[in-house]
């Protein structure tokens, strides 16, 4: 569909007027639904965000009584905000729409809460976007607490119209500014806690994604790894769980291993998304970097999982994302004065050779999966034949 | 720093209670399904959760509007009754309660019960006071240590006030010391949604996740325990079928599972509890028994490698550097002399066995039959007297 000037023209005399909650209805539900087909292009999209008269009257559809109309305007706003620029450009426009239906979707009633939560996660893969809505949740007279966030997430069929799955994703971009993540850390409470049965939750890879990617930003806490591996929090084994698969292994390792890894069935199957376990090998990896993580991570055996789940492993990013978690459980420990791996400066030129050690090393491992995938297939033909 | 306690708004408490009003009636719903799975029948109120919840629909306290077209409830009934009667039920129940106190401080759980129960059998309208009565009566039976029926009450309690903190914290401890770790997570997070910084509360819920991942550890390895003995049962089938080895009662195809009345046909009687099992080089090491008819004796090996001959045992219990065996009255059970048999029951038959024979010969022979997993032998001395009487019974049939 081209966008002529007469077209545009066209569209803010004669549309712009219908998109109003006070509109008649059928000229309102034409009007929407023209907009909506419209976001199936970037140039339609690009066109919408180009003033904010077209963005503040969709938000406002939003709320209409009718179901079709505010599905539309719903729907309108998804395919929007899944380009960066106009869900920017929202988040400053309408300075409380997305803090709105945040506060809206976590109620058990809300009948649009699934698609307001795409939005939400849409806008808050923005670090400035996420930040804004963190600095709206943390003001005193919020009625958003991270803590309601967190229960309503925890508790599945919250809402029977709405999966709420994208939640997840939604704590997971939001847990990208420090203040959100103290909060859900608060030691005093009882939320992350909550969080950690999620990591095998089966039903749904976004919201499963959504708390390990959380889990993950909250490790980037140092002063809060000694309590996250205390029997407080016992983060690790929700951590290694997904990463263990039906190995077997002799009793030595398996009584130093934790209770939650010990005895595993045989058909026990690992995480099956790639990106998770990356996201869960750096997370026990950040968890490393302080020695007193390091050497409790170590105590626990956590090893033998990695040593497994490098045999098995297919992914060559996540393949390299393990091997350096190996490399610093079988290293000997650092020398004085540069124990917190993360406090240590790298020179520069050092940086750049470790970098490029990781891409070799990954290109090594392209490599190596590529030429065991053509020979299981030469093999299946042999079979074959 | 102490953080300052935010005061709850009318309109937050409303939200916090709805829902702990639907988490309680989702528990008491999946508690219904459980039991109605079990079928088992409990001594202690007998009463379905369904019948109690019904019980519960027509209390003064929950009624809103009476139905005058039907047969009025005994508790409105009693109420008009005391109604007549000038008798406020709520000061009545009230009166027990504090009289339920006082002797709950004095130690006497018992008799506080019984305060409690006069209490709540007053029917009062009063919503919370009725909480309070089943929660102080939770309290008193947790001393006693009857903790079903202090959970019980817990959940009456949270019946009438779904936000009763005392009631949602004692449920979890009961839950707790009755193992239901569960049970004791969920009803902790109930309570942390009524006070979310509660140390008590916070505590108890990690001890109650510990020990649910514990118990998880313990049924996983109890499942690890099963297949390893199931995989062991199968390896040691496999070896007795591939030898063509034939058991009493064992019938089985090589596709066929495993089939617990398989393992019963290799279930032994003897005293030792000895039975057939493959050892490290995978061989089969059987529990033997043999008979000596003539003295009415036998002796039993516990395990008899089946590569092992009967020569090697014939001279490590009947040779020259051995003495006599103390009923062999004539010194003639002699390696040498030994003649060695198996009866087959259906014919009715005796079988000779070469003394070079190993126990996997014998026992391969198409007419051998292992019974109770114990093969056995019978043992005569050649030109004995009672060696001849005795073939002679078998041969006349």
């Amino acid at each position: 569909m081209a966008l002529d000037q007469a077209t545009k023209l066209h569209l803010e005399k004669e549309l712009l007027p219908f998109l109003t909650l006070e509109a008649r209805g059928d000229l309102k539900s034409v009007a929407i639904r023209y907009f909506l087909e419209l976001t199936g292009s970037k140039e339609g999209r690009d066109f919408i965000a180009e003033g904010d008269k077209f963005l503040k009257a969709i938000a406002s559809l939003t709320c209409d009584k009718e179901k079709d109309i505010s599905r539309d305007a719903f729907l309108t706003l998804i395919n929007l905000t899944a380009d960066e620029k106009i869900a920017w450009k929202l988040m400053n426009t309408e300075t409380t729409f997305i803090y709105d239906l945040l506060h809206k979707m976590l109620k058990p009633d809300f009948e649009f809460a699934d698609q307001a939560s795409s939005i939400i996660a849409n806008t808050t893969r923005i670090a400035g976007c996420a930040s804004k809505l963190a600095c709206q949740i943390l003001e005193a007279n919020s009625k958003v607490t991270m803590e309601n966030v967190v229960n309503v997430l925890c508790k599945v069929n919250f809402n029977k119209n709405a999966t709420l799955h994208y939640l997840g994703l939604i704590l997971s971009n939001l847990t990208q500014v420090p203040g959100i993540r103290k909060i859900i850390m608060d030691k005093d409470r009882c939320i992350i806690q909550k969080l950690l049965p999620f990591t095998e939750y089966a039903d749904s890879t976004i919201r499963r994604g959504g708390i390990v990617g959380t889990l993950k930003n909250c490790c980037f806490e140092y002063e809060y790894h000694a309590w996250l591996l205390s029997e407080e929090v016992d983060i690790l084994p929700r951590l290694l769980l997904p990463l263990a698969g039906g190995e077997e292994f002799d009793d030595d390792d398996m009584e130093r291993l934790p209770v939650d890894l010990q005895f595993l069935p045989p058909d026990k199957e690992r995480e099956a998304d790639p990106d998770l376990r990356t996201m869960l090998i750096e997370a026990v990896t950040q968890l490393c970097s302080t020695k007193q993580g390091r050497l409790l991570i170590k105590e626990k055996n956590a090893y033998v999982i990695l040593r497994e789940l490098d045999r098995w492993e297919k992914d060559p990013k996540t393949k390299v994302a393990c091997r350096n978690l190996i490399d610093v459980l079988i290293s000997d420990e650092p020398q004085q004065g540069m124990e917190d791996l993360h406090k240590v400066e790298v020179p520069e030129h050092l940086v750049e050779k470790f970098n490029q050690m990781d891409l070799d090393l990954l290109s090594d491992f392209k490599e190596e999966l590529d030429k065991k995938a053509s020979e299981e297939k030469e093999e299946k033909g042999e079979e074959k034949s | 720093m102490p953080k300052s306690k935010k005061a709850m708004s009318d309109e937050e408490r409303k939200e916090l209670v709805e829902r702990l009003t639907a988490d309680l009636e989702d528990f008491v719903a999946e508690r219904s399904i459980a039991a109605r799975n079990r079928k088992a029948t409990e001594p202690e109120d007998t009463r379905t959760i369904d019948e109690i919840a019904e019980e519960l629909k027509s209390h003064p306290a929950f009624m809103k509007d009476i139905d005058w077209s039907k047969p009025l409830p005994p508790e409105v009934e009693g109420l008009m009754q005391l109604k007549y009667e000038c008798e406020d039920p709520t000061a009545r129940a009230d009166s027990y309660r504090e009289d339920g106190n006082e002797q709950f401080k004095l130690k006497k759980y018992q008799i506080a019960i019984d305060n409690y129960t006069e209490g709540i059998k007053s029917k009062s309208p009063d919503a919370e006071l009725n909480a309070v009565l089943y929660t102080n009566r939770a309290a008193a039976q947790f001393h006693l240590g009857n903790h079903r029926s202090s959970f019980n009450d817990c959940l009456f309690a949270r019946k009438f006030k779904p936000d009763h903190f005392k009631a949602i914290i004692r449920g979890a401890q009961c839950c707790f010391q009755m193992n239901k770790f569960a049970d004791a997570v969920r009803f902790c997070d109930a309570a942390l949604m009524v006070e979310p910084e509660n140390p008590t509360v916070l505590e108890l819920r990690v001890k109650a996740d510990k020990g649910m991942r514990a118990r998880e550890r313990d049924e996983r390895k109890q499942a690890a325990k099963e297949r390893k003995e199931e995989e062991e049962d199968r390896k040691l089938l496999q070896a007795i079928q591939t030898r063509g080895v034939q058991v009493a009662s064992m019938k089985v195809s090589p596709d066929s599972k495993i089939n617990p009345l398989l393992l019963t046909a290799l279930e032994s009687h003897n005293p030792t509890g000895a039975k057939v099992h493959l050892d490290d080089q995978g061989h089969l090491k059987w529990p033997v028994i043999f008979f000596y008819p003539e003295y009415a004796e036998t002796d039993f090996i516990s395990a008899f490698d089946e590569e092992a001959c009967f020569s090697d045992h014939l001279e490590h219990m009947f040779g020259p550097e051995t003495p006599p065996a103390p009923w062999d009255e004539e010194n003639k059970y002699k390696p040498s002399r030994i003649e060695i048999y198996f009866e087959n029951k259906d014919e009715e038959k005796l079988y000779r066995v070469s003394p070079e024979s190993s126990l996997l010969d014998a026992l391969r022979h198409k007419k051998y039959l292992v019974y109770a997993g114990t093969p056995g032998f019978i043992f005569l001395v050649r030109g004995s007297k009672f060696a001849h009487e005795f073939t002679a019974r078998y041969r006349k049939h």
